[in-house]
């Protein structure tokens, strides 16, 4: 990756997408940039998961444009759009119990891994030395998350909030140019919730654009550069925290008086 | 868990590994001496011992890397056991040469019944597997001049010359286990297994990843396949005989009985146990004949109850979780 | 042509028992989401217990007693191997799978324990009628055997769509978990779907055995057609299981003669294989959530 290339924002233009009669989204056009951290924010059925889904490719907008740079992105496929470095977690927890959590990690740089099938059940010297510099940016990832001590316990020992970091650290390792983050503090504590937001903030990276979906208003008013908001598939307003926390329209629809 | 407490549980685990491990080492040095002791009887019941674990193994394969139950492990055992009978028939070449062909057409014909299965999940697989097991006579029958027909083929030639036909017969299969063994537990290790593993909890993620359904099944069942052939021909080596009766679909079943009983281990003592679940059983019944399907049920399910019976900790220590 | 219309006859006769079997493997799987592998085995168990009690074996009734109290028997049975492997259902497919596999392997081991390896011969009391339709040759066993589907396909019409705890089994297909949660007794209708199935499984293979010998294994075996039938029509749809168990007798039987005979099983596996690759839950599949 070129430093040229690096730091291109994702840019999205007049995009439409529907399901039969019903209308998901609407409209959408705004730039993603690079070096910052994003959020998208919006009451529930606002059309933020089907949005991710249009940007990783998994559902195919009726209208409007995606680009990447000066990359067309409309024809890519989910495979093609994480080659080209798309990243994402999801809202369920997917790791394997059966790995260790530096294991879970290390599968993030699958796609990057040339080590062949001989090398799979030989101790070849080549799939060994892939093997433990895989293992290595799998801790640096951890380390970036803050979780380097529990690289090789078990999922299944640890707490949900430890979880998630680690689908984070998952996502960061194979060093993406596109994170997209869906609600990554559904389900944790407070304490939790801070190691979350202190994670996220080292993530920040001049050639990562990093987004994140959440309904958690701290959250998002602390770690965010840029806020989005959608509401019934349009975009409502953007700009930053203080902006969007000042916006009559936002408060009023989404951040709520009483009767939220 | 706090810091303290996940050391010492760790730890505590880590001793009972190492507790583990010295007992398989020193039953290992035990089955390498045991001809040394022990009768001809015995020598050739263990082999053919050792053989069915490495078919067992690749049972247990199958339900650990791909979460599937396969029905149809005796067809891909049959292939390899054919290959050995028939290199031999026609080409004159002894076990040394055949043992790798046998590999390798297992896992074409695994590969061959995985690709148009390849979207089948759960049952659906589980019933396609039981078909081939069924078809797989029909076609064996079908060239007889081949396959021998019903009376099937000998294995005769030694493997390795200047050792005792029978020492061959036990230590071959028995150093084919500790190879399976070992290469599986290499394995375990790489990038693909962690993939296989990973797409078995949730496909979607692996998927992101660029895990691909299709490229785990094939791959689950080429290797399957090829376990279940290596054991296969080193049965009909151990056994010199091949036959269609060898491999119905009771030997199919009868290998997931004996990988259950295993506790789908892929260990040498977990498959050996399973092996000699398998072999022995219906030797020591040899007047009551009957009574081995029901002992094979009964104990099928005592096992899977017992195991569920368990609590989750004891599980997951069994099932080789948690390392 | 006349051959044709023979075969497809016929096909459509032994495909109405496949259907009965099928039917028994979907209600099972429909409820609890297992799938019954001791069927084959469960119900050439209950066949043998009619010949049991009506050759000689254990009685020599006649053929109403007989049949009523292996029906009687049959509740039992189905019952028991449910109770054994209940505490399997909804923890893990695979498991409760396997669990089925361990009753099909005790319930073979009884049969042969109790009767033998032996091939015996099981007469149905039926007249010795036939007739001529045109091209079409038509006898006793075939009227018995379309009736006796009727007779079922009718009966357990009336059972799901007209009883509560046919309404229950809907339910408790359709959605487990809501099913609970509304106060449904899951194991009360999962007894019914097992018990069912089991009553279908011992007409059916009642209805099969004048067609080959009755051996320990022959039913068995004859579960394998209606196995491909549950999965060609789609194991979660009911009307599918018919629907695949007609076309798979006539399908095996046109192959038969236009083919070969010796690859029955050849067959059964290469039309499971390109059905499933072209509609891959079955032909009439009811759409089904994830099960997580």
């Amino acid at each position: 990756m070129s430093a040229a290339m690096a730091a291109e924002p994702l840019v999205v233009e007049q995009l439409a997408l529907a399901f039969g009669g019903v209308r998901v989204l609407q409209d959408i056009a705004l730039e993603l940039r690079a070096g910052e951290i994003t959020g998208l924010i919006g009451p529930n059925g606002a059309g933020k998961t089907s949005f991710f889904n249009c940007l990783t490719g998994l559902y195919a907008p009726q209208q409007g444009r995606i680009r990447l740079g000066g990359l067309q992105l409309e024809r890519v496929p989910p495979a093609g759009r994480a080659a080209l470095g798309f990243s994402r977690s999801f809202q369920h927890v997917a790791l394997c119990p059966e790995l260790s959590v530096v294991e879970n990690v290390m599968i993030g740089l699958d796609r990057q891994s040339r080590a062949g099938w001989l090398d799979a059940f030989l101790p070849l010297p080549r799939g060994r030395a892939e093997r433990a510099a895989n293992r290595e940016r799998a801790l640096a990832a951890l380390s970036r998350v803050g979780l380097a001590e529990v690289a090789d316990r078990s999922p299944t020992e640890l707490p949900p909030g430890v979880l998630r970091l680690t689908e984070i650290a998952r996502a960061i390792v194979g060093a993406p140019r596109v994170l997209l983050l869906d609600e990554p503090a559904a389900g944790l504590n407070s304490v939790e919730t801070r190691d979350l937001a202190d994670a996220l903030k080292r993530l920040r990276a001049p050639e990562l654009v990093l987004v994140v979906v959440e309904h958690d208003m701290d959250l998002i008013m602390e770690v965010c550069d840029t806020i989005h908001v959608l509401n019934v598939g349009r975009l409502l307003a953007s700009g930053t925290p203080a902006a969007v926390r000042a916006n009559p329209e936002v408060v009023r629809v989404y951040l709520g008086d009483d009767d939220d | 868990m706090t810091a303290a407490a996940g050391a010492a549980a760790a730890e505590a685990a880590g001793a009972g590994r190492r507790g583990w491990r010295w007992l398989g080492a020193a039953g290992l040095l035990a089955l390498f001496v045991l001809p040394l002791v022990a009768g001809g009887y015995w020598t050739f019941t263990l082999g053919l011992c050792f053989a069915n674990a490495i078919a067992i193994l690749s049972v247990s394969f199958l339900v650990r890397y791909g979460g599937e139950v396969s029905i149809a492990n005796g067809v891909f055992a049959a292939a390899g056991a054919y290959t050995v009978a028939i290199v031999e028939k026609f080409f004159g070449l002894s076990l040394l040469a055949s043992l790798p062909l046998a590999a390798v057409v297992g896992a074409l014909l695994g590969l061959a019944f995985a690709y148009p299965s390849r979207n089948l999940s759960g049952i659906y697989l589980s019933v396609a597997t039981i078909a081939l097991a069924l078809a797989l006579p029909e076609v064996l029958l079908h060239f007889p001049r081949v396959t021998g027909g019903f009376e099937g083929l000998y294995v005769k030639l030694d493997a390795v010359p200047g050792l005792s036909k029978g020492l061959q017969r036990y230590y071959l299969p028995l150093l084919g286990l500790v190879a399976v063994v070992a290469l599986l537990s290499q394995f375990r290790r790489s990038r693909q297994a962690m993939a296989l593993l990973l797409i078995r909890t949730s496909a979607h993620a692996a998927e992101s990843f660029g895990v691909r359904r299709s490229w785990a099944r094939l791959s689950c069942m080429a290797l399957g396949a090829a376990i279940a052939a290596i054991g296969g021909a080193l049965l009909a080596f151990s056994s010199s005989t091949v036959s269609p009766n060898s491999f119905t679909l009771w030997t199919s079943i009868f290998l997931l009985v004996g990988s259950v009983v295993s506790l789908y281990s892929l260990t040498v003592l977990g498959s050996f146990v399973g092996g000699a679940f398998l072999t022995l059983m219906p030797l020591l019944l040899a007047g009551a004949g009957d009574w081995v399907p029901i002992l094979y049920g009964a104990a099928l399910l005592a096992v899977v109850l017992g195991v569920n019976a368990l609590p989750e900790g004891w599980r997951a220590r069994l099932e080789g979780r948690a390392q | 042509m006349a051959d044709l219309v023979g075969l497809v006859w016929s096909g459509m006769v032994s495909g109405c028992l496949y259907a009965m079997g099928a039917l028994g493997l979907v209600l099972i799987f429909k409820s609890s989401m297992v799938v019954n592998f001791a069927h084959g085995n469960l119900a050439g168990l209950a066949a043998f217990l009619v010949f049991g009690f009506t050759a000689g074996h254990f009685a020599k009734m006649a053929w109403a007693p007989a049949v009523l109290l292996t029906l009687a028997i049959v509740v039992a049975v189905m019952a028991l191997s449910y109770l054994l492997i209940a505490p399997l259902v909804f923890k893990s497919d695979l498991t409760s799978t396997i669990a089925t596999l361990g009753v099909g392997l005790v319930a073979q081991g009884l049969t042969q324990l109790i009767f033998g390896s032996d091939v015996v011969s099981l007469e149905l009391p039926l007249p010795d009628w036939r007739a001529t339709l045109g091209p079409l040759r038509v006898n006793a066993y075939d009227l018995a055997v379309l009736g006796a589907t009727a007779l079922a396909i009718g009966a357990l019409y009336l059972l799901i769509e007209r009883t509560r705890i046919g309404i229950a089994f809907r339910a408790v297909s359709t959605h487990p978990f809501a099913s609970r949660v509304c106060g449904l007794e899951l194991r009360r209708v999962h007894l019914f779907s097992w018990v069912v199935a089991g009553l279908l499984g011992l007409v059916a293979s009642l209805l099969i055995v004048p067609t080959t010998f009755l051996s320990s294994t022959s039913v068995a075996s004859f579960m394998l057609q209606a196995f491909a039938a549950a999965v060609v029509g789609g194991f979660t749809s009911l009307p599918g299981a018919v629907v695949g168990g007609i076309f798979i007798g006539v399908l095996m039987n046109l192959l038969s003669f236009y083919v070969s005979a010796e690859f029955i099983n050849t067959y059964l596996l290469l039309t499971m294989l390109f059905v499933l690759n072209l509609f891959p839950k079955g032909v009439l599949a009811a759409r089904q959530g994830a099960r997580v």
